[in-house]
């Protein structure tokens, strides 16, 4: 394992932006992956209830991608000014769903008409569906490469972004989340919403097995080198044992054992194993460039100065085991199955 | 004015930033109401309180997920559209924002979920608990948020090196960029804005209630607590901008040229209530003037010189005349240098010649809209004195016993909710129209932070964000004026001095939409 990562500032911000990424995608998951269900179930209970397993937990879940697009921005600047501008019109567009997502939570249940509810299930729907795909989508074209030039500038359009690495890895995400929303329904359901989950869940997980093999077949195809780290730093080898530990968590506690509440443990190390092997193939670089690999964007030629990384590692370690603590008491205050009758709406 | 990136990427920050901070005001103000409404309930056992706090939570909850989503845009577009800026000043501009998350996001988010939703998990304690995490989140997030803009005013604690990628300003003292000159004092101002907005929206939904006469004897309540907070609020504001505009003077001169519509300089200088601004004749006429209040206020001395908008362009021109003389003088000098330590200090002096012998060299046709600048200064500030107004007759009514009767009075108090609105986006327009033609004052023009992304997918962004905001703002304001028709969730009918259909609230959605499973 390259020391770098834990003797140097800009190698532990690094492991930290990963520690963001997979806190988000661990508890925003939820909400993608079972806002992604919404529209597949026509019944109204089931809807409802999937909305309240998540209403109380949804909005801290959320900061977890504004934190973590504070933290870029803090520690790797130009990381996030080139990836932000260069994806521009895409950035927007997951915007915009989570604009509606966020919304829709509030105002759906605000009126009685079928008209209305029928609007704000399809924009929380889509709300969902977006980002869970368009993250897999950005990650993609980062590790991929995209045609930005010495200073950052991007030299391309919005479809440049729509190849097939990064549209295999749209669909990975996509069918990770939902593997993560359906072991969270597992968890917090019962009756019909819990029968409708588990049927969706052995759907995401196939789906999760399908495109994770198209886009890993893909990657050797086009972008080899990807998998170099792997040779020259065997510890790397770590992550993608999780990832496929957590498979099989996922797969024997859903389909063999039966342990319906268990899936979950599942699912979260198959996010956790994902986003490591992902970033570990790509360390140390962040967003390869296209033109020459002298412009990629790394831990070093990207990162903030020595000062603002080290004032914000010890901002980080106070207030991250903080928010942990309170993030953890909160899950355990809504424990439990949930019902119609207590959740969203006023 | 022609369409550019740039000019559609200003539109688009400017109209998400308006629409934003219509919401984030009485987030900040409203969760410390609620808190204190939870707390006089635990204290003093009156229910009351206890069904005022819920209540003004749910309105809360509302406003914070319009808050949070158009929040966060704003994170987006440093990204999207500001991206030379975002390189350039990432070092320094990055983290506050990230502060905001770690400190403040996440404990105003967690806890209202909390609040909202545990009544019947967490103990009493626990949910006053939350109630103040909630306030104080709000308030941290506006801090670290206002020392970002802060630091834009009045740039300090930082140096500027050249690397590959271009000029970028490097953090050299954590506290001084953070304290710079103008945070506190923006922050105090804000936040109390904040509270004056909040104290409006108090007195003014129970207002409502009272012309209606129902739950009367509740929301009797929340008019006084309103009507308290507002007053230590109104007044104190009085003296927190009087400060503010005596830090502007000091530090962003040519502010406060604009906001006063000063184009000439001048000695004594008068304070000028009313006037027109001819920005291409470069002239203002005035109507009720008061003789030297300006410098008396400004610098605390009748005789003091306020400098005129004209001498301060020219003064700018001349300085990054000078400062670009004096680069090939440095060049030389550094080719001469031998010592490390030398070096060093003039490669650093040579970059920010360099910068600013470009962004100090302004010209007229740089400045914004004068007119807009002075304007809405001046009706902020005669707002402010309106709202000193309105309390002082709430006590004088409070004294003679009607100010629940009194529906003149609460007429007005209800018609009054949306004006603190209003004073704090016309102070936040005095303060970022002010601050141009910078970015950073002095250090980067704004034309300078723009990304480089074709003109018409800003477009296309702008036409989005332009339909959706507006769209959302319709549905909000109705989602507000019904969730307050519908009236609170009364827990106990003794208290409510009208039967009215307390219990419909909470479960009416759910009990309804069960029918139909």
């Amino acid at each position: 394992m390259p020391t770098e990562l834990f003797t140097t500032l800009n190698g532990f911000w690094f492991l930290l932006a990963g520690v963001f990424l997979i806190g988000y995608a661990l508890t925003d998951g939820f909400d993608l992956g079972t806002g992604v269900l919404h529209l597949f179930t026509k019944d109204e209970g089931n809807r409802q209830i999937m909305m309240n397993a998540i209403g109380p937990v949804w909005d801290g879940n959320e900061v977890w991608l504004i934190a973590g697009g504070g933290m870029l921005f803090a520690a790797f600047p130009v990381v996030y000014a080139v990836s932000f501008s260069a994806f521009y019109l895409a950035m927007f567009i997951v915007l915009w769903a989570l604009i509606m997502r966020a919304v829709s939570f509030e105002y759906r249940n605000q009126r009685d008409s079928k008209t209305w509810k029928n609007f704000w299930d399809v924009a929380y729907w889509i709300g969902n569906v977006v980002p869970a795909i368009l993250f897999g989508v950005a990650v993609g074209n980062a590790v991929y490469g995209i045609p930005i030039d010495q200073k950052g500038v991007f030299h391309g359009t919005f479809f440049t972004l729509l190849k097939p690495v990064p549209l295999a890895m749209g669909a990975v995400s996509l069918f990770m989340f939902m593997m993560h929303g359906t072991a969270y329904l597992l968890l917090k359901t019962e009756g019909k919403t819990f029968e409708f989950a588990k049927k969706w869940a052995i759907i995401s997980f196939v789906g999760f097995i399908v495109s994770l093999t198209v886009a890993d077949f893909f990657l050797i195809a086009f972008k080899a080198e990807l998998y170099d780290n792997f040779f020259e730093y065997p510890a790397f080898w770590i992550a993608p044992i999780l990832l496929i530990l957590g498979i099989v968590i996922y797969f024997r506690n859903l389909v063999i054992k039966e342990r319906y509440g268990k899936i979950i443990y599942g699912s979260a190390l198959t996010i956790i194993g994902a986003v490591l092997t992902i970033a570990l193939a790509t360390y140390p670089v962040f967003i390869r460039s296209t033109i020459s690999d002298a412009y990629n964007l790394t831990i070093w030629n990207s990162a903030s100065s020595e000062l603002t990384l080290t004032v914000m590692l010890v901002a980080t370690i106070i207030f991250l085991p903080i928010i942990l603590g309170y993030t953890i008491y909160v899950y355990r205050v809504f424990k439990g199955k949930v019902s119609k009758e207590v959740g969203y709406g006023h | 004015m022609e369409l550019d990136a740039l000019t559609l990427a200003r539109w688009q920050f400017g109209f998400t930033a308006f629409i934003h901070f219509i919401y984030v005001p009485l987030t900040i103000g409203l969760g410390f109401l609620i808190a204190i409404m939870k707390t006089l309930y635990l204290k003093n056992g009156d229910k009351r309180y206890d069904d005022l706090s819920m209540f003004f939570m749910k309105l809360f909850a509302i406003n914070f997920a319009i808050g949070v989503a158009t929040g966060l845009t704003m994170e987006f577009e440093f990204g999207t559209n500001w991206s030379e800026y975002s390189k350039l000043v990432g070092d320094i501009f990055g983290a506050p924002l990230a502060l905001e998350g770690l400190t403040a996001f996440f404990l105003e988010s967690t806890f209202m979920g909390i609040f909202l939703f545990g009544r019947n998990k967490v103990s009493e304690k626990i949910h006053l608990l939350s109630a103040w995490m909630v306030a104080i989140g709000g308030s941290l997030s506006a801090l670290w948020i206002l020392i970002a803009n802060s630091w834009q005013q009045t740039p300090e604690g930082f140096k500027l090196v050249e690397t590959p990628q271009g000029v970028k300003a490097v953090l050299t003292d954590f506290w001084a960029a953070v304290i710079n000159h103008s945070s506190l004092i923006r922050f105090l101002h804000t936040v109390d804005g904040a509270f004056i907005t909040a104290g409006f929206f108090v007195m003014g939904v129970s207002a409502f209630y009272l012309i209606k006469k129902r739950h009367t004897e509740m929301f009797k309540l929340s008019l006084k607590l309103g009507l308290i907070f507002t007053t230590f609020a109104a007044l104190i504001q009085i003296v927190f901008g009087d400060f503010h505009g005596y830090e502007v003077a000091h530090h962003q001169p040519l502010k406060l040229a604009m906001v006063e519509g000063k184009w000439e300089t001048e000695k004594c200088a008068s304070l000028d209530l009313f006037g027109i601004i001819d920005q291409e004749q470069q002239e203002s006429k005035m109507l009720l003037k008061i003789p030297c209040l300006l410098s008396i206020l400004s610098y605390h001395d009748p005789n003091a010189e306020v400098k005129g908008i004209k001498d301060l362009v020219k003064e700018y021109q001349e300085k990054a005349k000078e400062i670009k003389a004096k680069i090939p003088v440095l060049e030389k000098k550094l080719e001469q240098a031998k010592d490390p330590e030398e070096r060093q200090k003039l490669i650093d002096e040579l970059t920010l010649a360099k910068v600013q012998a470009e962004s100090l060299n302004i010209d007229f046709d740089d400045l914004p809209p004068v007119a807009l600048v002075f304007t809405s200064f001046h009706l902020m500030v005669y707002l402010g004195f309106y709202f000193a107004g309105v309390v002082l007759l709430g006590w004088w009514l409070y004294k003679r016993g009607t100010i629940y009767t009194n529906k003149d009075f609460l007429w007005l108090l209800l018609l009054s909710i949306p004006l603190p609105f209003l004073a704090n986006e016309l102070g936040w327009i005095s303060a970022e129209m002010g601050r141009q033609p910078w970015l950073v004052y002095g250090v980067l023009k704004t034309g300078q932070g723009v990304s480089f992304v074709p003109a018409s997918q800003v477009f296309l962004s702008v036409m989005v964000f332009t339909v959706i905001y507006i769209a959302l703002l319709i549905v909000y304001l109705t989602i507000m004026a019904r969730a307050i028709a519908k009236g609170p969730n009364v827990s106990d009918v003794n208290n409510s001095s009208t039967p009215v259909n307390g219990m419909e609230n909470l479960t009416t959605n759910f009990s309804k939409s069960n029918k139909r499973v």
